[in-house]
């Protein structure tokens, strides 16, 4: 502890170079924690499970989803189909809307649908029973921080919020109201955008997919996708940002490793006076290396946590200024103990790469050579 | 205990090989007081580095007791000297970020001693040197003859049995120099400390037990 409190010292009485090396690895593990996380919320966006038993049919060829249009003549060759292979066939109405400034999904779908067919899981509150109330997920809540209880406005209508459901994929981010409260709302009769088909437990799903498309009352009209197709479009979208952002994760922690070795060299340059004293009362090359380690270590430590607090300020700002959007599906950002704990290993392992190149040679110097360089 | 035979040191400056030392033979026995002396540039020096296992010989052999340091790692060397020697410098050589103790501290850390029993011997060295009074005072704060009164106690708080000083008086005025000069006889003969001090010096000749002149890099 004691040689701690030298090394403190150390760093204050070199309080400049002290505080620019601190504030120049505050820059670099600012941007990596930024980086990573987003990284790690395109890697969880893209990667959650998938059903292979839930199938859904749109218009053929839409580019916008809302403007798919099904009607429920359209779901008999879907129907025909029950019980051997399709379980249930919903259907599925879809808005993208701008409520309270917030652009969000509106799902609506008949109320014995929510848990069976759309695995919604109440978290907080009560399914909507009554008109004019509706449940919001997890994705929704974290934009726009309304609670159960609150009364919203939708395309002129008020609606309270009854309850906060769980649900995976582009569900996530969603507003979910009766199919009568949709119709009555939007003033439209038997005119869907998703028919949901739910397949029977070991029904292969392609033969389905085959069947329908050829089906002679569907075929160019419509196509059926895997549910989560849609949802695995939009993630494939977030690769690249995903893939560009851990190269630069990468780069953020070389610059750690490149940062640390900058300052370290000029240490031994400029201070080489206090080394040579170091050596010649006993200080092996190692201690003196472990010193600049523990030296290092402790500003990186420091401008660890301080990066990690700065960060977690600006997500927060940025989040609720303006928040990252996929498809109307926040894409929620946070720091996760995993992202941290990497960081950690990784800055301290970087940082301590970055002091052993330039003190390699120590080893081998002699305290007259440390006099005369 | 100290047996050097047939030393040399040479170096290039530029194109030049310059012969720093040449042939040196010289015995110093426990307990002496070996002062050094000749004109700058002599080798005076170097002669100190080579025995304290700072700098490397060409050829020859520095032996301490049964211990050969010329061919030594310097990873060897800078035990040895941890173990072994203390030393100091005309322009004392402290750390400016620490004060009298911590600086007097430094051999005992590189010893690994326990920091409290190192601090009390500290504080023990620095006021058998007189300088209970300037404990805690950094080396910014205290004159000439304080800072190598620091570096002496730093010298001999781990307990080496030689001390190498290089001018320790090179850089204080006339009191200062009898102060020093005195403090070091006096080590000498209380702890039995063996002393090998390099000087321009000859007030520091006069309690000296041997006296060897060098000059071009030979002992006259």
């Amino acid at each position: 502890m004691e040689g701690i409190r030298f090394i403190i010292r150390d760093l204050q009485s070199d309080g400049w170079r002290s505080a620019i090396t601190i504030f120049n690895l505050i820059i670099f593990i600012s941007c990596y924690f930024c980086l990573a996380s987003l990284a790690e919320a395109g890697y969880k966006f893209g990667n959650q499970t998938r059903d292979p038993d839930e199938l859904m049919m749109i218009s053929h060829n839409v580019f916008d989803l809302t403007d798919s249009q099904i009607t429920e003549n359209d779901f008999e060759p879907i129907r025909e189909l029950i019980p051997i292979q399709v379980k249930s066939v919903s259907p599925l109405m879809l808005k993208h809307l701008n409520v309270e400034g917030y652009f969000l999904q509106v799902r609506a779908a008949q109320l014995t649908d929510f848990e069976t067919v759309h695995n919604l899981s109440l978290l907080e509150g009560t399914w909507p029973t009554g008109t004019n109330e509706v449940v919001i997920g997890e994705g929704t809540r974290s934009l726009t921080k309304w609670n159960v209880g609150n009364v919203i406005r939708i395309y002129g209508v008020d609606f309270k919020i009854t309850g906060l459901v769980h649900s995976t994929g582009t569900k996530f981010g969603s507003l979910w109201m009766s199919l009568e409260n949709a119709e009555k709302l939007f003033n439209i009769k038997d005119q869907f955008q998703f028919a949901w088909i739910i397949l029977n437990p070991g029904v292969n799903p392609d033969e389905v997919i085959n069947q329908l498309t050829n089906d002679s009352r569907l075929a160019g009209k419509f196509d059926i996708y895997y549910a989560d197709q849609l949802y695995q479009q939009y993630s494939s979208a977030l690769n690249d940002v995903r893939d560009i952002s851990l190269v630069l994760v990468l780069l953020a922690l070389l610059s750690v490793m490149f940062g640390v070795y900058g300052s370290t060299y000029l240490t031994l340059t400029e201070r080489k006076r206090e080394l040579t004293i170091l050596r010649s009362v006993g200080f092996t090359s190692r201690t003196i290396r472990v010193v600049l380690s523990v030296r290092t270590i402790i500003q990186v430590v420091f401008a660890y946590l301080a990066s990690w607090v700065i960060t977690l300020i600006a997500i927060h700002g940025f989040e609720s200024v303006s928040p990252i959007m996929i498809h109307s599906i926040p894409l929620p950002v946070i720091i996760s103990a995993q992202v941290l704990l990497i960081g950690a290993i990784l800055s301290i392992l970087f940082a301590w790469i970055g002091v052993w190149l330039p003190t390699r040679h120590l080893q081998k110097s002699s305290v007259i050579s440390m006099i005369q360089r | 205990m100290i047996n050097i035979s047939d030393l040399h040191k040479t170096y290039r400056r530029g194109d030049e090989v310059v012969e720093a030392i040449r042939g040196i033979n010289l015995q110093v026995n426990e307990g002496d007081f070996v002062v050094v002396i000749g004109p700058s540039g002599g080798g005076k020096s170097t002669l100190l580095n080579l025995i304290g296992g700072i700098d490397h010989p060409t050829s020859g052999s520095i032996r301490y007791g049964d211990y050969e340091l010329a061919g030594a790692s310097e990873e060897k060397l800078t035990i040895f000297r941890r173990d072994h020697i203390g030393f100091v410098f005309q322009f004392y050589n402290l750390l400016f970020s620490l004060n009298a103790v911590e600086n007097v501290v430094l051999p005992l850390m590189a010893k690994r001693v326990p920091m409290k029993a190192a601090r009390e011997k500290a504080i023990k060295v620095l006021t058998q040197v007189g300088l209970s009074h300037r404990l805690t005072h950094r080396p910014s704060e205290l004159s000439g003859g304080e800072q190598q009164r620091v570096a002496i106690a730093r010298s001999i708080v781990a307990e080496p049995e030689l001390v190498l000083a290089d001018e320790p008086t090179g850089d204080l005025d006339s009191v200062a120099t009898r102060e020093i000069s005195d403090l070091m006889h006096q080590l000498n003969q209380q702890m039995g400390i063996t002393f090998i001090v390099a000087t321009h010096n000859l007030l520091l000749t006069e309690k000296a037990t041997r006296v060897y002149e060098l000059r071009d890099g030979a002992i006259q």
